[in-house]
């Protein structure tokens, strides 16, 4: 930390742990004024923990945070507001209904009137900072419904100057706007930085981050790894730090014979942009992995596959057939399972029984004008607990009273009756513990082995190498590598998923 | 140069767009008045104006309140019941108590404030859902006016006060009309252009927003339900004045209607976007649907069709404008 640039910002021995698991472990972090500091790691390392507590979202557990060599102790976010640290989420908080200026005054609107605001005086203070950002262009009375996300970023980012932020953070500003609209954006951080801001950008796309950064921190696992400055950045340590060395071989992967071509996606192309040009093949008994960052249009393909989203080119054969009408009915007819990366939200219904839940599907097919067949259902479900090795005390259980690990394994049961022919897996084992995590690996196998193929969505790595047998790799939206996955490395997808288009 | 023409040209679009949906409920509004004028040859008489407003001053003021209410994303079912409690209570105080006219009046305001009260406290403290909250209270407060008149009216004995909120006439206008007014200047006024205007939009169009920037979400939400209460009271001063009586049953639809107006006015059902002035366009039109009809010797129940079928148009008409 050189003498020009004295600490705005600094965090010492922060930790925080929810309900017994350590989020964030020691961090010690020092932020120079007017420096792009960049927050890396993967999903889960800790970057959103970090900023909420910068935000006073989250109160650490232990730990002391100073602005400028000054304790500070923030309760709730406006604390960090008035500290003049200001956070720009990824899901921006902003008042659709509301105009521009409207918005801008939102954390200062006590400067323009104690019970009636001055419209004038906010409407001449917002075009001066618009001004200032060179964004006269703004129309300050407009709806900011009708804007852009990247025209909202700078209502954002206006939003922190007329409250003169000294720190601004970012929380993955470009993930979803185009290219052009992050050019913008990086020229904004630059002019910030001029006027002597810091900000801290957390982002996990490294190109962005080698262009605009100063420094840059590793966290990995709640821990950080190490602060690196402009000069010493290289993709490839940066990668390794951000993946570490993990055991890799935990995981049982059974052998199995590929039979025929199950799927094949032939330049599939999302109607809102998710992703575009995807083609692949996927023989039966096959695990094929896509790996990528998230927002990279993984989880929107597998939705456009089993007909939840819509397609505007390309097409889908499944065993040789072309798939006409796209709707997840047809696509559970013709043998498709998708058992989502969401299973409260979108894989189980929390307020029925754990048999009711296995025959989610089961019960469109067993009735008889419209009455439930009951016994053939519960024959069912007794046959799927068993053979899934769901453990609940009954069948008659609540589906929430399950562990993680059980919940999921009901999500795996709904579908087997109709005799999948390909499952579509995102995010297999999210939310549940190392040992549950081992029987759904083992699941996986039972299933493949039998000839089902299987696509599976995954963020973790090392899941991913081991119990696929394929990996695809898609980065904004497109494939952009196909690897063997006995004979690559958690290194060698990151440097793919993150990697500057060429 | 050649940029700022075109950009002026897309403004200009842009601005007759943005004219067309901010006026579209008046469009409505103007048609239905046009539609009526060519049917009958009484809808355009300056008598019949006035008769519209004395129809809609009630239902617009309690509109004005539930205006608030939605735009912070809740609503109030139990209007109706305060305004009936509120009448009944008004009765007793003028006729049993013979108290001071004016001591009435902020008493019963004051009463009105504190039952929306409970269900802003209950919205907000006990974190139930505004519509069961309001639900119950719908039910609690009918039957508190039940029981305590036995079902009967209690008769409002003062020409003044039937004057005042009534039967008064000041330079030409009716004095119903009248307070109509100078409540919609006092909510529009209160709504965008005061900081709790701005904290109501904000906390209905983004919570999380409005929690950052430090905004009291709570108390926000709670003023809204007080003030709703305090409008509902209002509104029952207009409806007992005519009627010389506090009656525990009236009101039944008032809280449904109030929700209509706020509606067809294109304020958002979700929250964070709402106007007083597309409120007071909404209860015209449904004041407008309601007299035309009866000049045209339509019965109330073909009434009640049209104007289900108007809500439903005015919604759809709302969506896909905002659409695009």
């Amino acid at each position: 930390m050189s003498i020009l640039h004295p600490p705005v910002l600094s965090l010492r021995n922060v930790s925080k742990s929810f309900g017994g698991v350590t989020v964030l472990e020691n961090i010690n972090l020092d932020f120079a004024k007017g420096m792009v500091h960049a927050i890396l790691g993967e999903n889960g390392a800790g970057k959103s923990t970090l900023i909420k507590i910068i935000s006073g979202y989250h109160i650490p557990d232990s730990g002391i945070i100073s602005i400028e060599g000054k304790e500070v102790f923030f309760r709730k976010p406006k604390d960090a507001l008035n500290a003049k640290i200001h956070t720009i989420y990824q899901e921006l908080s902003l008042c659709p209904h509301m105009t521009v200026a409207e918005n801008i005054i939102m954390n200062d609107r006590r400067r323009f009137g104690r019970f009636v605001l001055s419209r004038k005086q906010y409407i001449r203070a917002v075009a001066e900072v618009l001004a200032k950002l060179e964004q006269q262009d703004l129309d300050p009375k407009r709806n900011v419904g009708e804007l852009s996300v990247a025209k909202r970023q700078v209502v954002e980012i206006a939003k922190a100057i007329i409250g003169s932020a000294k720190i601004i953070i970012m929380d993955e500003p470009t993930s979803s706007i185009s290219k052009s609209d992050s050019e913008i954006l990086k020229n904004l951080i630059l002019s910030l930085k001029q006027a002597g801001i810091t900000i801290l950008y957390i982002s996990h796309r490294l190109h962005e981050v080698f262009e605009i950064a100063d420094t840059a921190t590793i966290l990995r696992d709640g821990n950080l790894i190490e602060t690196v400055e402009k000069e010493d950045f290289s993709e490839d340590r940066i990668i390794s730090m951000m993946v570490g060395r993990r055991l890799v071989n935990v995981y049982p992967k059974t052998e199995t014979s590929f039979g025929d071509v199950a799927l094949e996606v032939k330049g599939l192309t999302d109607e809102k942009g998710g992703f575009r040009n995807i083609s692949f093949t996927l023989r039966s008994g096959e695990i094929l992995g896509i790996g990528g960052l998230v927002g990279a249009g993984r989880s929107e393909l597998l939705e456009a596959i089993f007909g939840l989203r819509k397609t505007s080119e390309g097409h889908i054969l499944l065993g040789g057939n072309r798939i006409r009408a796209r709707n997840p009915k047809q696509a559970i007819k013709l043998g498709l399972s998708f058992i989502t990366e969401d299973r409260k939200k979108t894989g189980l219904v929390p307020y029925l029984s754990v048999q009711e839940n296995i025959n989610l599907v089961n019960s469109q097919f067993f009735n008889r004008a419209g009455v439930l067949m009951a016994a053939a259902l519960k024959k069912i479900a007794k046959h799927y607990k068993e053979r899934l090795r769901i453990k609940s005390r009954s069948l008659a259980q609540m589906i929430t009273s399950l562990s993680g690990g059980n919940q999921q394994k009901v999500a795996v049961a709904k579908w087997l009756e109709r005799n999948p022919k390909v499952i579509l897996f995102d995010e297999p084992t999210r939310g549940i513990d190392i040992g549950a995590k081992a029987e759904m690996y083992t699941i996986i196998g039972e299933l493949v082995s039998k000839g089902i193929a299987i696509i599976m969505v995954s963020s973790e790595l090392p899941e991913l190498l081991s119990v696929t047998d394929r990996i695809l790799v898609m980065r904004q939206g497109e494939i952009v590598a196909e690897l063997t996955s006995r004979e690559t490395s958690q290194e060698e997808i990151m440097r793919h998923a993150t990697k500057l288009r060429n | 140069m050649d940029q700022t023409l075109t950009a002026k040209k897309t403004d200009v679009v842009a601005i007759l767009w943005n004219l067309l949906i901010n006026l579209r409920s008046l469009i409505i509004l103007v048609l239905l008045g046009v539609l009526f004028t060519i049917l009958s040859p009484y809808f355009l008489l300056a008598r019949n104006f006035a008769n519209i407003g004395m129809q809609i001053a009630s239902v617009a003021i309690g509109a004005f309140g539930m205006t608030f209410v939605i735009t912070t994303g809740g609503i109030d079912l139990s209007v109706g019941s305060i305004l009936a409690l509120t009448s009944v209570f008004t009765g007793w105080f003028i006729s049993t108590y013979h108290w001071n006219l004016w001591a009435t009046i902020a008493a019963i305001l004051l009463i009105g404030m504190l039952m929306g009260s409970v269900n802003g406290a209950g919205v907000v403290y006990l974190k139930i859902e505004p519509l069961l909250m309001t639900l119950a209270t719908m039910f609690i407060y009918r039957g508190i006016g039940l029981r305590l008149t036995g079902g009967r009216p209690v008769p409002i004995n003062s020409p003044l006060f039937k004057t005042i909120f009534a039967g008064g006439v000041v330079i030409g206008i009716p004095s119903p009309v009248l307070i109509t007014l100078v409540l919609l200047i006092f909510c529009w006024f209160l709504l965008s252009k005061t900081i709790f205007g701005y904290n109501v939009r904000a906390v209905g169009g983004n919570i999380e927003a409005a929690r950052v920037a430090g905004i009291n979400f709570s108390l926000t939400k709670l003023i809204t339900y007080s003030f709703m209460g305090l409008m509902a009271a209002a509104a029952g001063f207009i409806v007992s004045g005519r009627l010389a009586h506090g009656i525990p049953t009236i009101g039944e639809t008032f809280a449904l209607d109030c929700v209509a107006a706020v509606i067809l006015g294109g304020t958002a059902l979700a929250g964070g976007r709402g106007t007083i002035l597309g409120t007071i366009v909404g209860a015209m039109i449904m004041g407008v649907l309601n007299n035309g009809m009866t000049l045209l010797g339509s019965q109330y129940y073909t009434e009640l069709i049209v104007k289900g079928i108007v809500i439903c148009v005015a919604v759809v008409i709302d969506n896909v404008t905002r659409r695009r």
